[in-house]
């Protein structure tokens, strides 16, 4: 069977001494950055992506691919230890995982929450592996228009998935789009908006933006309080009881379920997946209360839908290298400075580079258990560092991260902004990812807006006529009805509220 | 309740970009949705920003909102200055100065800061950077340059 075919092939790279090593590295320093507050997924890719030059690029897909799942169970661990979210998709996992914890079940939380994203990893790992074929084949009738369209239907699935109101979301988007507009244009070599500064004629680099608005916001908003932690709980026995397994299985199907689909999704991934998944448990239980009172199944289901969602999170960027959220963008990023072009051609021509990134995920996970479970108590006196002691170092990673893509201390500079700007957005309640996915996807779209346009000769019709383009714009419209009508508003609403 | 609240500063931010853009974009050449020129999707982008900001912003007026948060200003300023630092000191001077600085000012602005406990964190990291990055992952910058006693490692 050609799957087992591809699966054999893309195990045949990833089992390699050499990429075995690095997914273990990258799965291992992953989950240490992780660990630490305020240094989610975003953030840790991008200090870590200048690290992955050096390496041939199935390796350094491999060891980025580690690095993101490391950073994204990294976060899960210290929200059941100390109340203290890692990452924002890890915020649910507060509400039940740090009950638990105070509840004397700190250690089955954890093996629950490993085992929940090893066996939601498995799941996603088989779906990229089928879907992905299907759709690379689809994406490769894809023109122009319909590139847009998908592009539009990123952007919109970014806004009225982000939290808070969706106006501003709008607003954001847009505003990554103005960004995205500074630099040459593509199309007639004109300089737009770049002050006659030379540096900014290549456009502002996605990292420092990223690095800025997650990475040294971030530390500005940790600055903010001055409390110490203290770690909640003695881990106690990693094995949970024959209950909690009846409780936590099905939550884990569940999750799996809902983690997988909203990944695909553009504009989706980690995060909505375990808003969903917690929202839908508390939904479907009998006795709604025991929420946030340690209930299994607000660990467990959260817990693999994140891990699903982040990996299927992969089958847009994979299928047709269109970036569904800014960690993917990050990873087209890295794949570009290897000399790949992402889109669906990269299946058919780099058949070893596409399965063995595909393999290696589900290694990744396995490692991911071996690492977190054994381990946990060093990641626990790692969170006993005082902040005052562990920001600098952060700031320093952050500050080699961005002068390391492309030695340019202009970089660094862009950085120390997007820092200030972010943390202005914070205070205004204005959600970042919606305008990092806009940076990323807007000289895209105006090149395909202007293309399309150019074999239409003018008509905006083309958009509608041409089939594959009329229905993602027709799902980008249903999307936004569905989110504007009353009923899933608050419903929309509630579901981010639950944090 | 505030006239200035979240929603109200939001719209402005947006508004106030947005115009920008439209000030600074109006000699850019527009074309035709056939032939657009480089002028065209920043004009349509922009003025869109501004109708965002507009509805943000009306709304707020009228809905009323929370009031934001103030910034403090210590650590915003002290860790914006050490990036700085670290950009202005990486390409002229080198690592060690640029990784020594950008600790020692973000500490200045933690709570807490102590100024041994700065120095010597600031000399075990940049130690730390040169060992992990330059040694170890062969990353090309300067080690330490002062062009003014001729020294270059």
């Amino acid at each position: 069977m050609d799957l087992l075919g591809n699966l054999a092939l893309g195990f045949g790279v990833a089992l390699t001494l050499q990429n075995l090593m690095f997914c273990f590295i990258g799965a291992l320093v992953g989950t240490l950055i992780g660990v630490l507050p305020g240094l989610g997924p975003l953030a840790t890719l991008s200090m870590l992506l200048p690290v992955t030059f050096y390496l041939p690029p199935v390796s350094a897909l491999i060891m980025l691919s580690g690095i993101y799942y490391g950073a994204q169970y990294g976060g899960s661990t210290t929200a059941i230890l100390v109340n203290l979210p890692g990452e924002s998709s890890s915020v649910v996992t507060c509400l039940d995982g740090y009950q638990m914890a105070r509840n004397g079940r700190a250690g089955a939380a954890l093996a629950i929450a490993a085992l929940g994203s090893l066996f939601a990893g498995t799941v996603a790992t088989l779906i990229i592996a089928v879907a992905s074929p299907a759709l690379g084949a689809m994406a490769l009738q894809f023109l122009a228009p319909e590139y847009f369209s998908l592009m539009v239907l990123g952007l919109v699935g970014s806004i009225v998935l982000a939290r808070g109101s969706m106006m501003k979301a709008l607003g954001m988007a847009i505003l990554g789009l103005v960004v995205g507009l500074i630099g040459t244009d593509v199309n007639s070599g004109f300089q737009r908006f770049t002050f006659g500064i030379p540096e900014l004629s290549d456009g502002i680099g996605f990292v420092p933006v990223a690095m800025g608005l997650f990475g040294i916001t971030e530390i500005l908003i940790n600055l903010e309080q001055k409390t110490g932690r203290s770690v909640g709980a003695v881990i106690g026995s990693l094995m949970p009881t024959r209950e909690e397994f009846r409780q936590a299985i099905p939550a884990v199907f569940r999750g799996t379920a809902i983690g997988s689909l909203l990944g695909i999704l553009p504009g989706g991934g980690a995060l909505l997946s375990s808003f969903a998944a917690y929202a839908l448990e508390k939904k479907i239980a009998k006795d709604p209360s025991r929420f946030g009172r340690g209930a299994v199944e607000g660990v467990a289901a959260p817990e693999s839908a994140n891990n699903a969602g982040a990996q299927t999170s992969f089958i847009p960027l994979l299928t047709l290298g269109i970036p569904s959220n800014p960690v993917m963008a990050i990873m087209v990023g890295a794949m570009m400075i290897h000399g790949i072009q992402p889109g669906p051609q990269v299946m058919t021509e780099k058949p070893d580079l596409f399965w063995g990134i595909i393999a290696s995920m589900w290694i990744g996970n396995f490692m991911l258990v071996i690492i977190n479970l054994p381990l946990v108590g060093i990641w626990v006196r790692l969170l006993m560092v005082p902040y005052r002691l562990l920001f600098p170092a952060i700031l320093l990673l952050c500050s080699i991260g961005v002068y390391g893509v492309n030695n340019s201390w202009v970089e660094v500079m862009i950085t120390a902004g997007f820092g200030i700007i972010g943390y202005v957005f914070y205070k205004l309640g204005c959600e970042p990812a919606p305008l990092v996915l806009a940076l990323v996807l807007g000289p895209l779209m105006e090149e395909n807006l202007r293309r399309a346009l150019l074999i239409s000769r003018g008509d905006p019709l083309v958009f509608v006529q041409r089939p594959i383009s009329a229905v993602l714009l027709l799902i980008a419209l249903l999307l936004v009805i569905a989110f504007v009508m009353p009923g899933l508003k608050k419903t929309r609403q509630e579901a981010f509220k639950e944090a | 309740m505030s006239i200035l609240n979240k929603d109200v500063l939001s719209g402005a931010m947006f508004i106030l970009v947005g115009a920008t853009g439209l000030w600074l974009g109006q000699d850019y050449a527009m074309g035709t949705a056939f032939r657009m020129g480089p002028g065209y999707f920043p004009r349509v982008l922009c003025g869109f920003l501004v109708a965002i900001g507009l509805f943000v912003g009306v709304k707020g007026l009228i809905v009323g909102g929370e009031r934001p948060e103030g910034l403090h200003w210590r650590p915003m300023i002290m860790v914006t200055i050490a990036v700085l630092a670290f950009a202005a000191l990486i390409g002229n001077f080198g690592l060690l100065p640029a990784a020594a600085a950008v600790v020692f000012l973000g500490m200045v602005g933690g709570p807490e800061f102590r100024f041994f406990e700065g120095i010597l964190l600031s000399v075990l990291l940049a130690a730390a950077a040169l060992a992990i990055f330059k040694f170890g992952l062969s990353m090309t910058m300067p080690i330490l340059e002062i062009s003014y006693f001729g020294i270059r490692l």
